[in-house]
């Protein structure tokens, strides 16, 4: 029996975390829980393990680049690797939020394969 | 007869010499006659080799030539079969591809549709309707308008990258967004620098709500692709439904709709 992963997606829209939870719910061994913004997802961060996040960046209470930079500073999860899905397509977005630690980033709207394909490639699925 | 004698025996002396020769000759010609029957039977025998050997490399040969021809047949039909199964390797991955990317436009379309039907509350349906256009569609800057029905002035309610205060308010009928709201017809511009880019008429069966307005692509997205096309149609429709319900529920508030909610009222409704 395979590994079980977690991944944390953190993304204020309730319309596009259905999109991406949706689009991960085709790789079997990964887990997802939800969050609505940055606050929420250093709480549940703090509550246990993940594999893997994936987060928007404009968001309420805490946008996604600020939580970038908090997780690349925390001891416990500054190796996890982290996905930006994002409306903000200019290089210079792209820029900053690899920057600041983010593995790989990805414009909406999305393509479930490209998002898919990207969680398998950084936990190293087949 | 005495004077004669030595005639006879020099005579009979060549006669002998002769002879002596005669049979030499015929020796060394025995001699060289078995020769060159040795000799003959010698090259009978080699005759004979070659032909047997000469024989037998033009049967291999033959044998080796019809091998090849019919390994020359089984190389024509593995590659033809190779060539069959490339092909419709090729014609898999092409479906593969498309079926990926009809899964990915079902799932936003049935994404949509449920989050739109997933409250009645109007405010929320806005949201949803905002949160569709820009994350689904891909869009930057659009303005949301509800159709005020006895001014027949439209009102923008929401939308993206606009000052709502500012917008304009479209006349049913008339410019391209009344048209395309009073003739139930999408209006989609033929480049991208065109403003508006697209007018999606919210309209149910039987009433005019809405249109959406879309001024600009999120600078990612290179023009609407067919799932938006799908997506426009689901907002039409069912946006429309969503806003009106939304408003009729808001109307009559929570209590009012759940009194509404009796098998009753239903049944009266189904007579």
């Amino acid at each position: 029996m395979s590994e079980q992963l977690h991944a944390l997606v953190v993304e204020d829209s309730p319309t596009m975390r259905q999109l991406i939870v949706f689009a991960l719910s085709r790789i079997k061994v990964l887990k997802v829980v939800e969050a609505d913004d940055g606050v929420d997802a250093l709480k549940k961060l703090s509550q246990q393990h993940f594999d893997i996040l994936i987060t928007d960046i404009n968001m309420p209470m805490m946008d996604g680049l600020k939580l970038v930079s908090m997780v690349r500073k925390d001891e416990v999860h500054k190796e996890i690797p982290i996905i930006i899905i994002t409306t903000e397509g200019a290089q210079e977005d792209r820029q900053r939020a690899l920057s600041l630690g983010a593995n790989a980033y990805i414009t909406k709207p999305i393509q479930a394969p490209q998002v898919i394909s990207k969680v398998k490639d950084l936990l190293k699925i087949s | 007869m005495s004077a004669k004698k030595p005639d006879e025996t020099a005579h009979r002396e060549d006669f002998l010499v002769l002879f002596r020769r005669g049979l030499k000759f015929t020796e060394e010609l025995l001699a060289e006659n078995e020769k060159l029957r040795y000799r003959a039977a010698n090259l009978e025998n080699e005759i004979d080799g070659v032909r047997r050997t000469g024989g037998g490399d033009a049967s291999t040969v033959r044998e080796l030539r019809e091998k090849v021809r019919e390994l020359e047949i089984e190389k024509a039909r593995l590659l033809s079969s190779y060539t069959e199964v490339e092909t419709a390797n090729r014609d898999y991955q092409t479906r593969y591809a498309e079926i990926e990317e009809e899964h990915n436009n079902l799932a936003n379309l049935y994404i949509a549709s449920y989050q739109l039907h997933s409250t009645m509350c109007f405010k929320d349906v806005v949201q949803v309707i905002n949160e569709i256009v820009i994350n689904l569609v891909g869009v930057s800057c659009f303005t949301m308008y509800l159709l005020d029905v006895p001014t027949g002035v439209l009102h923008p309610i929401g939308g993206e990258g606009v000052d709502l205060g500012a917008a304009p308010r479209p006349k049913l009928g008339e410019g391209v967004v009344g048209k395309a709201l009073a003739e139930r017809q999408r209006y989609v511009a033929e480049n991208l620098k065109s403003a508006p880019l697209a007018v999606v008429p919210l309209a149910t069966a039987e009433s005019l709500v809405g249109a959406i307005v879309i001024d600009k692509l999120l600078v990612q997205k290179e023009g609407f692709t067919a799932v938006d096309n799908e997506l426009f149609n689901l907002l039409s429709v069912h946006a429309a439904t969503a806003l009106l319900a939304g408003l009729l529920r808001d109307q009559v508030g929570e209590r009012g709709a759940m009194q509404a909610l009796t098998v009753g009222h239903a049944r009266g409704l189904l007579a």
